[in-house]
């Protein structure tokens, strides 16, 4: 407790910028997964391939894809935009599979329905499919929200801001209530994130909200 | 220390020695005597119903989904337990027997099978008769020859569950139940999911096995119908398992208990209305459109 | 391409290859370590997950688990049991074991959970004992998701032990730091593409082992 009173400033400094690389990384991998996870959803001959595809890059640990990132992208080891491709590229991983299980969910009589009222490609994708795999895609975002944040850390040993250079320099001064401040300050964000992606669900889902409560 | 080991669980003893020991030739009949079961949620599916169920006859339950008849089959094989009241086979209380023993003797149908998805048709039928140590071989034998009779492709036999149709499906849940040779048979609308056709198909063989060998069976289903073109018995059920009417299908064509009952069978219904008629002697019950929806075995009383 | 060249060259030259830091060694105790730490997790995983996928109690407990588990930082625990326990193997295969477990249980569990309801009330009536219907029905139907739930833990640990040699226990990390202190780039590397070479075939075999399973638990048309 001491410790952390002394370096608040510390603590504070290293989760915004523990921020700063997983909130873009989550707002990426969803914002690419979702399109790819439609083309798996819609083209059965493309779905094995990226979900294999998926399940792979989640086979390649973190570390050494931080190593080798950087030769493919020109950038550097400490660089900030290496660790957000690579937690990007984990977060595609995870969120592929949750995304095409989402969409293949949406029942076919609504899809349809839409069809029958005469709606067409996108507006029918974005009114109809999109909205009713809402929940499942929540579901997935909030799985690669978590992990994504706790995954961070790891580049701390490469030497790059953020909680995980807690963990290096409690590590290497003997320092226990900086590690145990690192992991709580972790847990915290994490879950502070995942409360509001719940929020927003609830107000971009109203209807799921209804049918949990007449279920219950 | 040893002497400790040696005392061998008696109660364990005594509870076996309770089982019925059912025999194929003389089934027993189905007794309820003041059943009630309230379920923990507080739901109370049955209250103090008594009935009786004769040996060696096809006794109906018919109700509307819900009505608490599931749960009066599944009391007999002891997967519910009655809050109060007993169940008994021939005067024996189920109660006092080992559950797991009760329920080898007794054959079970359920709805969309229940068969195990990862063992083939031949072993899903051998199932009990291995459990009671009947040779792998031998137990085999008898499957096939259960196959034959229940009107199943003796190639079937490696198939899954799986890869069979609703009405093969339901076909080898019979033969399951049948594999022990049981004196009872529970059915639990065993004939709800699959087409009318075949539905009409499994009835028939049904009433053709039990013509062979008589067993004391139970049957649930919601179908009216169903119930008159099987049941020697007929027990129809309002919610709670409320005994609305019993008694012989003829009893509930010529004496409806109330309105519920004649509505329930159709007879208010001018367009649906049942009679019975006779055609090449064989006493017949029929819809409006001459349709014969069941046999009487008796003459209307 | 040239960086490949010479991570491969580094990888093939003869004296990285022997004596107590080469290449055989540094594998053979990644793969201990990772060992070790997933045959920890599901000793314990798989009876927790059994106990509550037979049951049908604790649900909450293993989703919540799951949950908080996925929000450790793996760095995080590894350097906190390392203060703890000290310099060592005791550090990454208590902190690994502890990061692999929750996957193991929500395998086990969810392989329970996925059976139909009426398979086991069909075991039941048919008069199979509640061990008959554990060891005949549950386990073998249960089957495919466990092994489903052993292979992320497996990949996480393999991944994970790589920060093994970052509190001093050995295996490939080793050479990932070391490369990092002397700016050796080719050294980082081929810890990398050996870890990456690693996990994948660690991945494949899982893939062969669940497709035998599968098609021995669970018949397709």
């Amino acid at each position: 407790m001491r410790w952390l009173a002394n370096n608040w400033d510390t603590v504070w400094q290293a989760t915004l910028a523990h921020l700063e690389l997983s909130l873009p990384a989550i707002v990426v991998s969803f914002l690419i997964s979702v399109p790819v996870a439609w083309l798996a959803h819609r083209f059965s001959w493309s779905r094995f391939t990226l979900v294999t595809l998926g399940s792979l890059i989640y086979a390649i640990p973190s570390l050494p894809l931080l190593i080798v990132l950087p030769l493919v992208l020109g950038t550097t080891v400490r660089d900030q935009i290496n660790v957000v491709v690579a937690l990007s590229l984990y977060g595609f991983a995870l969120m592929i599979r949750a995304g095409t299980d989402a969409l293949d969910a949406v029942p076919a009589s609504c899809v349809h329905a839409a069809l029958a009222v005469g709606q067409s490609g996108p507006s029918r994708f974005f009114t109809v499919e999109l909205p009713l795999a809402g929940p499942g895609l929540l579901a997935g975002l909030r799985v690669v929200s978590v992990s994504t944040i706790a995954l961070v850390s790891v580049s701390g040993v490469l030497g790059i801001n953020s909680l995980g250079m807690l963990f290096v320099d409690g590590f290497q001064r003997g320092i226990l209530a900086e590690v145990i401040a690192g992991i709580l300050a972790t847990v915290v964000i994490a879950l502070a994130v995942d409360l509001l992606l719940v929020l927003a669900g609830r107000a971009l889902l109203p209807w799921t909200r209804a049918s949990a409560r007449r279920s219950r | 220390m040893l002497a400790s080991t040696l005392v061998v669980c008696p109660y364990a003893g005594a509870m076996s020695d309770a089982t019925p020991e059912l025999s194929r030739e003389q089934p027993p009949a189905i007794s309820f005597e003041r059943v009630t079961k309230t379920f923990p949620d507080g739901t109370r599916a049955v209250h103090e119903l008594s009935l009786g169920a004769p040996a060696g006859q096809i006794t109906v339950l018919v109700g509307l989904s819900g009505c608490g008849k599931t749960t009066l089959l599944r009391m007999v094989n002891r997967l519910v337990t009655p809050s109060s009241g007993a169940v008994a086979l021939d005067g024996h209380d189920v109660a006092a027997a080992h559950a797991v023993r009760l329920r080898r003797q007794i054959g079970y149908v359920m709805q969309n099978a229940g068969l195990l998805p990862h063992r083939c048709v031949v072993d899903n039928i051998c199932m009990v008769p291995r459990l009671l140590g009947v040779p792998a071989r031998q137990a085999r034998q008898s499957a096939l020859a259960l196959m034959d009779r229940v009107g199943l492709d003796r190639g079937l036999e490696r198939r899954y569950p799986a890869q069979l149709s609703g009405g093969q499906q339901q076909r080898v849940g019979v033969a399951r139940a049948l594999a022990a040779d049981p004196a009872v048979m529970l059915m639990d609308e065993p004939f709800g999911a699959v087409d009318p056709i075949v539905r009409a198909d499994l009835q028939r063989d049904l009433l053709r096995l039990q013509r062979d060998q008589p067993r004391t069976v139970l049957f649930v289903t919601h179908d009216m119908s169903e119930a008159f073109a099987l049941g020697d018995q007929i027990v129809l059920l309002a919610e709670g398992a409320q005994i609305v009417q019993a008694g012989r299908p003829s009893d509930f064509l010529t004496h409806p208990a109330d309105e519920y009952v004649a509505r329930f069978i159709g007879l208010d219904n001018g367009s649906g209305s049942l009679h019975t008629t006779v055609v090449d002697g064989v006493p017949l019950v029929v819809d409006a459109n001459s349709r014969p929806v069941g046999r009487l075995d008796e003459g209307p009383a | 391409m040239n960086w490949l060249m010479e991570t491969l060259e580094w990888i093939a030259d003869p004296t990285h290859q022997s004596g107590p830091d080469g290449l055989w060694a540094l594998i053979g105790q990644h793969l201990a370590i990772t060992g070790w730490a997933s045959a920890a997790s599901v000793l314990i995983g798989v009876p927790l997950g059994y106990l509550v996928g037979h049951t049908g109690r604790g649900r909450m407990l293993v989703v919540g688990l799951s949950g908080a588990a996925r929000a450790l930082p793996a760095i995080g625990l590894l350097t906190l049991v390392a203060l703890v326990a000290g310099i060592g193997l005791t550090a990454p295969l208590v902190a690994l074991a502890v990061l692999a477990t929750p996957s193991v249980i929500a395998g086990a569990y969810s392989g329970f959970d996925s059976i139909e309801p009426a398979t086991l009330d069909a075991a039941r009536a048919m008069g199979m004992s509640p061990s008959q219907v554990l060891t005949r029905v549950e386990i073998p139907l249960g089957l495919p998701q466990l092994l489903g739930g052993i292979r992320a833990a497996v990949l996480q640990v393999i991944a994970t032990a790589t920060l093994a040699a970052y509190v001093g226990a050995g295996g490939l990390g080793v050479y990932l730091f070391r490369g990092l202190k002397t700016q050796d780039y080719a050294q980082m590397l081929a810890s990398a593409v050996l870890i990456v070479v690693l996990a994948l075939l660690i991945d494949v075999l899982f893939e062969v082992l669940t497709q035998i399973t599968v098609r021995a638990v669970r018949p397709r048309l």
